[in-house]
């Protein structure tokens, strides 16, 4: 694995809150996600950027939406979590578990 | 509803076109629902903050690339460029000056740090423009002609120091203009 392949804090986050929210989630949503989860309040166009590296990544696909008109006639961009992107957050889980297995971790944070 | 005009228009010149509409739908969404819940001045301030904090993700966003990058934002990329260069430069100059406070002796490596800077300030500049080759080429015209200059600052006690400083002060800022708009007449 190139370090390149190695997901980000932030786009670890972007990725898990999209998997909780489910394909077809737009910016805004899953901004909401990260701050009512994390209660942390991240830039909408952090979110955005971090999403369109991944999607180079191939991690995420987006696809545009129609115009509505509680967003003052702009369009969504929806975003959807693809088999690599599942593929990264399986191996960043399992790096964290192989990392933190044997030490006092589990005490110190309880 | 109508979001803040300034911060709307601040987005608008850094966003890239293909994700301007996303964004701007994206705050203008959760801008109203803050206008039902918390009033219009928290409101304002939430899409203040918003617009300012995302400004550097978008100017460093891929997508600002030739097809979606707009003027203004490699206008803010080169003037940020160009304060970073005369930050370091400036830094230089006062090391300099405590190490040779009796007069402006200038030491080799003084011209060879002065190059990198001028250097460093192209590579800055040539990476706010991605895939702009016109551009491109004028960033590394001015980055070279600072670079230039840089021999003559050397011999700082020179009466040709003014000019030498004009010339690295004021080659990058005209060269970015001058590419910026060159790069408006070819969109029209």
């Amino acid at each position: 694995m190139s370090k390149g392949d190695y997901l980000g804090e932030f786009e670890h986050i972007v990725l898990l809150a999209l998997l909780r929210l489910g394909d077809g989630a737009h910016g805004a949503l899953i901004r909401k996600e990260i701050e009512a989860v994390t209660e942390r309040s991240p830039a909408i166009g952090a979110v955005h950027a971090t999403l369109e590296r991944m999607e180079r990544k191939h991690l995420v696909s987006s696809w545009i939406g129609e115009p509505t008109e509680e967003r003052g006639g702009k369009a969504k961009r929806h975003f959807k979590l693809e088999k690599a992107g599942v593929a990264a957050l399986k191996q960043a889980r399992v790096t964290f578990l192989r990392l933190s297995a044997g030490t006092a971790l589990r005490e110190q944070l309880a | 509803m109508k979001v803040p005009l300034i911060p709307q228009t601040l987005l608008s010149a850094v966003t890239p076109r293909s994700d301007y509409e996303c964004i701007a739908g994206d705050l203008h969404e959760e801008y109203a629902n803050l206008v039902r819940s918390y009033g219009r001045v928290h409101a304002d301030r939430w899409y203040w903050s918003q617009v300012m904090r995302s400004i550097p993700a978008l100017l460093a966003s891929s997508r600002n690339d030739a097809a979606n990058c707009r003027p203004a934002a490699t206008w803010i990329k080169s003037a940020c460029s160009l304060v970073t260069m005369l930050f370091f430069k400036d830094v230089l100059d006062r090391l300099f000056d405590v190490i040779h406070p009796d007069g402006p002796v200038r030491a080799p490596v003084y011209f060879i740090l002065n190059w990198l800077i001028a250097a460093a300030a192209g590579a800055l500049l040539a990476s706010t423009v991605r895939d702009h080759p016109v551009r491109a080429a004028f960033f590394a015209a001015a980055a070279l002609t600072a670079g230039f200059a840089v021999p003559i600052l050397a011999g700082i006690s020179s009466p040709l120091a003014p000019a030498a400083w004009l010339l690295l002060v004021g080659a990058v800022p005209a060269m970015c203009i001058g590419a910026a708009t060159l790069h408006v007449i070819r969109q029209r």
